[in-house]
């Protein structure tokens, strides 16, 4: 008896037994991949760019060119520094955490491995632990190198310690959430691309909720509001910890210290993970007679909509339906060109209807000559909103639409017709952009009427005569729509075409569009910035809005043309 | 109808074909052989355009495979050795989409997919969701796809694997129908006997190599397959069976396994009535005399080991 206790206590004392074989696996397996190699290169070079725009912006600014002036400038620069790199690593950890546990446990199930582990000793908690531990290990220790370049960069910019210590830990808890949920979603989910989709719109929903909150001045002035949005919110601490290094800044009303955020989101990791043991073993059982059933519809319901998967048609009595025009289209659509058309204009008028507050409002606020206020932030995360909600759900469809058939093992089927690769490319093209076309032409009639009721304020009331730019403007808009539409319908095909796995294509293509945000905001801004002399003019922005389009429309062609011509090459 | 002169295809540094010459005669029923990764599907998916060769040449119907892709896609059929469904489609809709990818006019499309649902016994299975049917009948279904626009060649990449013992055979018959009709097919699959039965012409393929062409008789010759027979006799009496056999000028080996005696034959004739009479004449009771199967896997084997050439 004494013997079998003080086994069971050495064995349980020992850190790896709880952690179990699934972690020294894991741990494995990411240093063999090459994407990992990838990630962490480009995480680098995302960081030293990051560097060199704070020090630009931080030593170039400013009419001084002596030594004296740059010297008395390194302040600015160790803060727009310390900033830079504890935002980026807060939002890059998160998503680097869901991209690697998005098909943690439905890869398992694909590959049937998951029955064998289940027949092993290894207990739920060595699964659900092992994969959450071993994956984000990697994460985790590139976050903890950063800290000492931090610690000594915090020196010149006169941060305080607990602004980078606060970071690290927020950043470190974040990061288990978001990759437990992840986990935890991959077990309900067969696609990891769904599970990026969800958490994705998780992320920016609950983040886009904040701002406005914050911004809104809503965390200013309830104590209990601004309290629980520190608490559960990971992206409101990061704000609450970076707004109290600012003299001048508005402090929040909460008395959550981030010590107390920290504790909260542990806990609720660990009853992410306590769920995600729950069903490990369950949904082993279940997948046999066909998933988990009914209690996931509504979650089920948003990668659903987001790349509008069609519900399984199974059932013999739905009429079959006759191949219409273009074979390619006709099946891309999945469903009647007359119902298409119809569930079309069903959801622009819905997105039309919701918009009408909307104008009213903008109109308001202009006629009244008011404080836009919280008013400024709804009006710019409307647009902002659907035009991230258009470009991720054409870039996600753009970026399934080769990749599903070779996972369905349907593309040399499709390939041994005699259809030709540009009549494959361009169905599939017109099709995701058909697909969309009502969140497409909701963002054209919000730019244009924005600027429709700015010239007509400005005409009643005779403010300023004639402005062109405002049609100018409009016409932008539209330039700025029509080569974002073609930069993620080129760039997901592309990537579809390239790659083998639906969600190595999903997370391609997004993350294409994130660079290229990023690319926009480090090296064109700052030119545009510069072009336009003391600040943002019109005419700059204007010009920033052309050239943003132009170089959209160009690559996002090429790539369409290059995904052409690799078509026939890249079969298997 | 299928030539291939001096095939190879590297994949980086190493060589999936090398230096492969084929011929298949139109209407034959040719059966492609082969151990896994041996270069079978390779080949197959060259002849249906998906893969471009490193060097050599096929042409289908005198028209180079890789120069007139879009006219051999109009004349061949493929198959692959997974069948990919759409999981959004019916039965009905996915033959009627493939038939539109071919180009056949609408007017036409519903009664030629009638017609191949008939052919492959699927018409009550027309409003079904593709993924919602069983293995075999995809098979079917595949079958039924590759038949659509009604190809001169079905190139068909191990249609019967995964089957059960009843959709084998009856994709067998499907096969046979097709031979009727004038088809020209070509069948891969690892499984000798599995093709013996159909096949009019034979080609078995190891590491990129044909190491063997011809019809079912020549691959029994060529391997030396040797006729045997089974005789059960007493216990008693075994010795004595042996003595009697072995004096046989027709029988050149007698071999005891178990409570059996294998009679190795001379040449490919039986001697059934023979050995019977001459146990008989002899004074044993003769409990059990059956022809040995001819164990075509076996010989596979041999083949693809490099034991005869």
């Amino acid at each position: 008896m004494a013997m079998a206790l003080t086994g069971w206590l050495s064995k349980t004392a020992n850190p790896l037994w709880w952690l179990g074989p699934i972690f020294d696996k894991e741990l494995r397996v990411m240093s063999r991949r090459r994407r990992y190699y990838v990630f962490r290169s480009a995480y680098l070079l995302i960081l030293t760019a990051l560097v060199a725009v704070a020090w630009s912006t931080g030593v170039m600014s400013g009419s001084g060119n002596s030594i004296s002036y740059k010297i008395s400038r390194m302040g600015e620069v160790g803060k727009n520094i310390i900033l830079s790199i504890t935002w980026c690593q807060f939002l890059v950890a998160q998503l680097a955490a869901v991209l690697m546990l998005s098909g943690s446990i439905s890869d398992e199930i694909r590959r049937g491995t998951l029955d064998v582990l289940l027949t092993t000793p290894i207990n739920s908690f060595q699964i659900v632990a092992g994969k959450l531990l071993g994956s984000t290990m990697q994460l985790l220790l590139l976050l903890a190198v950063a800290l000492p370049v931090l610690i000594v960069v915090r020196v010149f910019g006169s941060m305080p310690w607990d602004y980078v210590v606060s970071c690290f830990f927020i950043t470190l808890t974040a990061t288990l959430l978001a990759g437990s949920l992840s986990m935890f979603l991959s077990l309900k989910f067969h696609r990891p691309y769904s599970v990026i989709l969800i958490m994705l719109m998780l992320l920016m929903l609950s983040y886009g909720v904040t701002m406005v909150f914050w911004f809104g001045g809503v965390a200013g002035s309830s104590r209990i509001v601004a309290s629980i949005i520190v608490l559960t919110n990971p992206f409101a601490a990061v704000m609450q910890a970076t707004t109290l290094t600012f003299p001048g800044a508005v402090k929040p009303a909460g008395f959550i210290t981030w010590p107390m955020h920290c504790t909260a989101i542990l806990c609720l990791t660990m009853i992410v993970m306590f769920a995600a043991m729950l069903s490990v073993r369950r949904r082993s059982w279940t997948r046999p007679v066909g998933g988990t059933g009914k209690k996931w519809r509504l979650l089920r319901a948003i990668p659903t909509v987001i790349i509008g998967v069609q519900r399984r048609r199974s059932e013999v009595y739905k009429p079959i339906r006759r191949v219409e025009g273009s074979a390619m289209f006709w099946k891309e659509l999945g469903k009647p060109l007359r119902s298409s058309i119809n569930l079309n204009v069903v959801v622009f008028v819905i997105l039309l209807v919701c918009s009408i507050p909307h104008y009213y409002l903008f109109y308001q606020a202009i006629a009244s000559k008011g404080n836009f206020g919280a008013l400024y932030m709804l009006f710019a995360y409307y647009g902002l909103a659907l035009m991230l909600i258009a470009s991720v759900r054409t870039s996600a469809m753009a970026a399934l639409s080769i990749a599903r058939e070779k996972e369905a093992r349907t593309w040399p089927i499709l390939l041994g017709t005699p259809l030709t690769a540009w009549q494959i490319v361009r169905s599939k093209a017109m099709a995701v952009l058909w697909r969309n076309l009502p969140l497409w032409l909701i963002l054209v009639v919000d730019a244009v009427t924005m600027r429709c009721l700015t010239i007509y304020i400005q005409w009643t009331r005779n403010d300023s005569g004639f402005e062109w730019h405002h049609f100018a403007y409009s016409l932008i808009s539209l330039a700025y729509y029509a080569g974002l539409i073609a930069f993620v319908i080129g760039t997901g095909m592309y990537f579809s075409c390239r790659l083998k796995s639906s969600t190595a294509a999903v997370t391609a293509a997004l993350g294409s569009l994130l660079g290229f945000y990023i690319l926009q905001q480090v090296v064109m801004l700052p030119v545009i910035y510069g072009l336009g002399g003391k600040g943002m003019s019109f005419v700059s922005i204007m010009l920033y809005q052309a050239l943003s389009a132009s170089i959209k429309l160009v690559i996002g062609l090429l790539l369409i043309r290059r995904t052409t011509s690799l078509i026939r090459r890249r079969v298997f | 109808m299928i030539e291939i002169k001096g095939l190879g295809k590297n994949y980086g540094s190493l060589a999936a074909l090398a230096d492969l010459d084929l011929k298949i005669e139109q209407g034959d029923i040719f059966g492609f052989i082969g151990p896994n990764g041996a270069g079978k599907t390779t080949t197959m998916r060259i002849l249906a355009t998906l893969l471009e060769p490193t060097f050599g040449t096929a042409a289908i119907d005198g028209l180079d495979v890789t120069k007139h892709g879009k006219k051999v896609r109009r004349m061949v059929g493929y198959m692959p050795d997974f069948m990919g469904v759409y999981d959004d489609l019916k039965v009905f809709e996915y033959l009627e989409f493939f038939a539109a990818a071919f180009g056949i006019e609408r007017n036409r499309r519903k009664a030629i997919v009638e017609g191949v649902l008939e052919l492959t016994d699927l018409q009550s299975k027309r409003a079904f969701a593709v993924d919602s049917l069983s293995r075999g009948m995809q098979q079917r279904l595949g079958l039924a796809r590759v038949l659509i626009h009604d190809p001169k060649v079905l190139i068909l990449d191990e249609p019967a694997s995964g089957l059960d013992p009843r959709a084998r055979i009856e994709v067998r018959e499907l096969l046979r129908e097709l031979k009727r009709m004038g088809k020209t097919i070509m069948i891969s699959s690892h499984i000798l006997s599995e093709l013996e039965e159909i096949c009019d012409h034979v080609g078995i393929i190891e590491h990129g190599h044909l190491v063997f062409s011809g019809t079912m008789e020549q691959i029994h010759q060529r391997m030396g397959i040797q006729n045997e027979m089974q005789v059960q006799v007493g216990e008693s009496q075994r010795d004595k069976a042996i003595e009697l056999l072995s004096a046989l000028p027709q029988i050149t080996d007698v071999k005891v396994e178990g409570s059996c005696i294998r009679a190795v034959l001379l040449d490919g004739e039986s001697y059934d009535g023979l050995i019977a009479r001459t146990l008989v004449s002899g004074g044993v009771d003769l409990i059990m005399l059956k022809p040995e199967e001819v164990k075509l896997d076996d010989a596979f084997l041999k083949l693809t080991r490099g034991i005869v050439h």
